[in-house]
């Protein structure tokens, strides 16, 4: 049934479909968008799915399956990382954000959106740089102006923001708000 | 050889430091002081924490001018509620106004500060977690779409020369169609470079409703030489920092925003 490979030669999968677009994509792919590109029922790809989960947990194999709100995409096991960095120079790899941007990252993912003003009130502390250099990374963008007094800004949390940090979706974020420390 | 020591270094050695731990804002602070005092957030001792956070502003050797402020700002308020808890009871009426350069006005409403900003900061050090999880994972770049463009336009397998040159004579095809015919330009006349710059800042203020305008709109329906013309005023904005040009990702539009 799964072997759809238009009567050539050589039968290919689903799961080998799957595998291919996911290699080849440098964004999530929904499964709506798997769906399309092999041609199968949304149960078999998510059936593939989880096959692919299973074959990339081994040892010998160097990959994740990676679930996002957009889809799933492929991305390197954490524990491979120590010997990756170094195909990259320090320049190239993310500094990791300041105690001040994550802050302001979890006010704004929590309440957004919102203005700088209304960030600055929580923290007690000015803004304008960290805000800068988030809109700067990607990590927040502009979602229009608030109604009022001098229209401020409002922002908002991006998609490059849950790729960022692994999070699902903003619900997942509610979850680590009840953590403490 | 033994090396004496010179009796200055010796001093310098028999001095006493702290070093100090620091704080993201007055907050940050007053919550270290209070989880220092081991109470609970409801019963701070409103006096010895408002001592301990002055002695902590004064420790200090020089005050980050850029942070002073806040952080002095939470002092006066400290102060504020303090002077207030010992005087008897004012009509209330009179007080509020002159808060709203405070931090709050209220121990309730001090407490209620706290309590929301550690909310925040316990949400941040999970964000760490997760940061430092997540920056194990290496993802595709972006630029990995010229692979597949190679693959589909010649086959790895069976290529010989004449697919190659077949190939080069299409992206010389595509580059000749492409190119702008070679014009000498010359600037329009009755329009001056400053006179242009003008008309663009003046656009953008009109209409303060729009966030921001894509490209085009100053470029198309016009003349080749007033194009030129305003694509070097959009430069030029740029440079001096009036404008700043933004695209979401490759390919996108490109788009003209105000300063802010």
């Amino acid at each position: 049934m799964q072997d759809n490979g238009a009567g050539q030669t050589t039968t290919v999968t689903t799961t080998a479909i799957i595998e291919a677009a996911l290699f080849l994509s440098h964004e999530p792919l929904s499964l709506e968008k798997l769906r399309q590109i092999c041609g199968a029922s949304l149960k078999k790809v998510k059936d593939s799915l989880q096959e692919i989960r299973a074959d990339l947990s081994r040892n010998e194999r160097g990959l994740v399956l990676l679930e996002t709100l957009k889809g799933f995409q492929l991305g390197t096991k954490p524990e491979t990382a120590t010997y990756l960095e170094k195909m990259f120079t320090e320049d190239q790899i993310n500094t990791p954000l300041s105690q001040a941007a994550l802050e302001t990252l979890a006010i704004i993912a929590s309440k957004q959106p919102v203005t700088r003003i209304e960030i600055e009130n929580i923290r007690g502390v000015n803004t304008e740089g960290v805000i800068e250099n988030l809109l700067k990374r990607g990590l927040i963008r502009i979602a229009g102006r608030k109604e009022g007094l001098g229209r401020p800004l409002l922002y908002e949390v991006t998609d490059e923001f849950l790729l960022y940090f692994g999070i699902k979706d903003l619900a997942e974020l509610e979850i680590l708000k009840g953590l403490d420390t | 050889m033994r090396t004496l020591k010179s009796p200055k270094q010796k001093h310098d050695e028999s001095r006493y430091y702290v070093k100090l731990p620091a704080f993201e804002g007055p907050f940050d602070l007053l919550f270290h002081l209070i989880n220092k005092e081991e109470v609970d957030i409801w019963d701070i001792p409103l006096s010895r924490i408002t001592e301990q956070y002055l002695e902590y502003l004064h420790s200090l050797q020089e005050l980050n001018t850029d942070r002073a402020g806040d952080f002095l700002v939470m002092a006066a308020s400290l102060l504020h509620l303090k002077s207030r808890m010992l005087l008897p009871q004012a009509p209330s009426l009179l007080i509020e106004r002159e808060e709203e350069a405070l931090f709050f006005g209220s121990k309730e409403e001090l407490v209620r500060r706290l309590l929301e900003y550690k909310l925040y900061k316990s949400m941040a050090v999970q964000l760490k977690k997760r940061e430092e999880q997540q920056k194990k994972i290496f993802l595709r770049l972006p630029e990995t779409r010229k692979i597949y463009f190679v693959n589909k336009q010649l086959n790895f397998y069976g290529y010989d020369l004449s697919l190659l040159q077949h190939a080069l004579l299409n992206i010389e095809k595509k580059k000749n169609k492409n190119r702008f015919k070679q014009t000498n330009i010359r600037l329009p006349e009755g329009i001056s470079f400053s006179k242009k710059i003008q008309h663009i800042i003046t656009r953008l203020k009109r209409n303060t409703a729009r966030l921001y305008y894509y490209l085009e709109d100053f470029l198309l329906k016009r003349e080749k030489r007033e194009t030129v013309l305003t694509f070097f005023a959009l430069l030029e904005l740029a440079k001096r920092g009036s404008i700043s040009l933004r695209q979401e990702k490759n390919t996108d539009r490109i788009q003209v925003l105000k300063k802010i």
